[in-house]
């Protein structure tokens, strides 16, 4: 079973509520992340993603602005033992795109839209390579069953 | 064989070059695709992601007037409707980006996203797995049946 660990993300890099948005911004571009955790005292409370502060942009100055009025308290934080298939179906069917992976009190890894994406694709590979070896190993079996009973397979065999 | 017209949305955020940079940001903040496509009449010229608006809006010498094609990325890198998915995934391979205009003789006719391709792709390959195993529960069982069979008309001769 896969499991979170294997997909997460462990540069995960956090702010305060107090953080601006051009601030926020500047971490955002600056460490090449999608998205920021916000916490309070290393306990998750939210997540900014670029799109928030686009849209928190158009409503004042970014320098100003604090990221508590842009942030999304739409995620789940989960265990580095849940399963993919967990994560998967909360991406699916509840609309959850961002998960923080914590260990006890620490926050050790993110799990975003894009590991998830990223982790399917791997599995849908596996998954083809794993089928092609299945149709190449019963089509070696049904070609000696067919050889085996054939006039010269008899003969051979007995 | 799926291909991306099947999966494609026509619905894409889309401004013209002249537009600014304002006007791109409020038209990402209303759809959910996170870039805009630079358009001259219907054939696509660039295209704007979220860090671009960021990098514009963080800039000293950015401005929210600037024309979206100042920020915009050229040439685009884009998918045709009638492109097979396995195709489109070599793309994102190579690529690495998160979503692909979808273009017909220069014509802009829709967008799609990475996500949207693995999906379908994953799936497709759940369905023709689960046909594969069927198919070969059926072989195997008819064998087996055939094997059964030889080895019982074989005793059977063997005590007559």
């Amino acid at each position: 079973m896969i499991k979170a660990k294997a997909i997460m993300t462990e540069n995960v890099v956090k702010i305060s509520e107090a953080t601006t948005l051009e601030e926020a911004a500047k971490i955002m571009l600056g460490k090449r992340v999608r998205s920021l955790l916000v916490v309070r005292q290393e306990t998750p409370i939210a997540i900014v993603s670029k799109s928030g502060i686009i849209r928190g942009s158009l409503n004042g100055n970014m320098g100003k602005v604090k990221i508590k009025s842009v942030m999304d308290k739409n995620f789940m934080v989960v265990s580095p033992e849940a399963s993919y298939s967990m994560i998967l179906k909360k991406l699916r069917e509840d609309g959850i795109k961002r998960f923080p992976v914590v260990e006890g009190d620490t926050i050790v890894g993110i799990i975003t839209e894009t590991d998830i994406v990223d982790a399917t694709r791997d599995f849908t590979r596996f998954h083809q390579i794993m089928q092609e070896v299945i149709l190449a190993i019963f089509g070696l079996f049904t070609a000696f069953f067919l050889f085996f009973f054939s006039p010269l397979g008899q003969s051979i065999f007995g | 064989m799926a291909t991306i017209s099947g999966i494609m949305s026509a619905d894409v955020p889309k401004l013209k070059r002249d537009a600014s940079v304002s006007d791109a940001a409020k038209l990402m903040a209303n759809k959910p695709y996170g870039c805009v496509v630079v358009v001259d009449g219907n054939k696509p010229l660039g295209i704007i992601t979220e860090s671009d608006i960021l990098k514009n809006l963080i800039s000293r010498k950015g401005s929210s007037r600037d024309k979206a094609e100042k920020i915009m990325s050229s040439p685009i890198t884009s998918l045709s409707p009638g492109d097979k998915l396995e195709k489109a995934s070599k793309i994102i391979d190579t690529k690495h980006f998160r979503r692909y205009p979808v273009v017909d003789n220069g014509i802009l006719v829709g967008i799609v996203t990475e996500n949207s391709i693995v999906d379908t792709i994953n799936n497709n390959i759940k369905f023709h797995r689960n046909l594969q195993n069927t198919v070969l529960v059926i072989f195997v069982v008819f064998e087996l049946q055939v094997y059964c069979n030889l080895f019982c008309l074989g005793a059977g001769y063997d005590k007559g």
